[in-house]
């Protein structure tokens, strides 16, 4: 997983399950803080590790917002053979 | 790194991902260590993350450690559920069944939240009579849990999906009539219309739901 250079992805809004949907077969979204609202610390948390993870150095003074996230599963195992670094590997839905 | 689990559905069953977000701690040469499903508050995925690179709390080590730990309730809730999250469902529902075999009183607060998940888990296999029995456990046993509702439901639903309509029919009308303010009542509301109509019943409460019990 190394550091891409390129345009960044844009982090989806998370989709919150409501309704009766969570009795039924969609998989359910599990939320371990149960005051939890929104998905942007879970997506902080993520980010923030895969920066850790991957080695990207930042400043104390920038503070990443955004990552640029690798969607090549060939070339992210690739580089983290290389390099000799883990993964983090997010799965994710657009529903 | 990042994937659209239903578009690359290959690796995301490769890795047997069945629920988002699930984010895979993988090592370099792609083998996972653990993963993390759900969210979480951002301190507590990354303390999660580097417990798994440290190699604590992953699946592999508290399955080592159930030989001295498998029978306190609080251990094998959460062996249970880190099996379900790696989809391994039979070691799951094992876990869970001794769970409530350990604790029957529910002195841990634990078993009616296991009783449930495997209610959902038959249920999500159509072994819709497994997963109703499972359901109507907690509400027999435990009908001050906070899975009373979902229970309840869960009666009703099983019910129904195994072509049941009747019963399913005075479950879901039940449940609106006991629990008018209910975030769920409008949909048992319109799972009892629904089932009405198909039925041929009138909306209004039948002289066989006196007394009813599910």
């Amino acid at each position: 997983m190394g550091c891409a250079r390129g345009p960044v992805d844009s982090l989806p809004a998370a989709r919150l399950p409501t309704g009766p949907d969570r009795l039924l077969d969609k998989p359910q979204t599990r939320f371990h803080d149960p005051n939890m609202k929104t998905a942007w610390g879970w997506m902080a948390g993520a980010m923030a590790l895969t920066l850790v993870a991957g080695g990207c150095a930042t400043s104390k003074k920038e503070a990443p917002t955004t990552i640029a996230w690798n969607t090549a599963m060939d070339a992210a195992l690739a580089d983290a053979g290389k390099n000799g670094r883990p993964i983090l590997l997010d799965f994710y839905t657009d529903w | 790194m990042k994937l659209n689990a239903e578009v690359d559905t290959a690796t995301a069953d490769r890795y047997r991902v069945r629920s988002y977000p699930t984010v895979l701690v993988l090592r370099s040469d792609g083998i996972e260590i653990d993963r993390v499903v759900g969210y979480y508050r951002a301190p507590e995925f990354m303390g999660l993350v580097e417990d798994y690179l440290d190699g604590r709390n992953t699946l592999a080590s508290m399955a080592a450690a159930e030989s001295t730990q498998g029978s306190d309730p609080a251990f094998l809730a959460k062996l249970a559920d880190r099996y379900f999250e790696h989809d391994l469902r039979e070691d799951a529902k094992a876990r869970y069944l001794r769970l409530v075999a350990v604790d029957p009183a529910n002195r841990s607060g634990l078993v009616d939240d296991a009783l449930m998940s495997l209610a959902r888990m038959g249920r999500k296999d159509k072994d819709y009579a497994t997963a109703r029995k499972y359901a109507q456990r907690v509400l027999d046993r435990y009908p001050d849990s906070d899975a009373m509702k979902s229970a309840f439901l869960e009666v009703g639903i099983n019910w129904k999906r195994s072509g049941d309509l009747e019963n399913a029919w005075k479950v879901f009308l039940d449940y609106a009539r006991k629990f008018p303010e209910d975030e769920d009542a409008p949909y048992a509301k319109e799972q009892a219309d629904t089932l009405a109509a198909k039925l041929g019943h009138t909306i209004a409460v039948p002289r066989s739901l006196t007394g009813h019990t599910l």
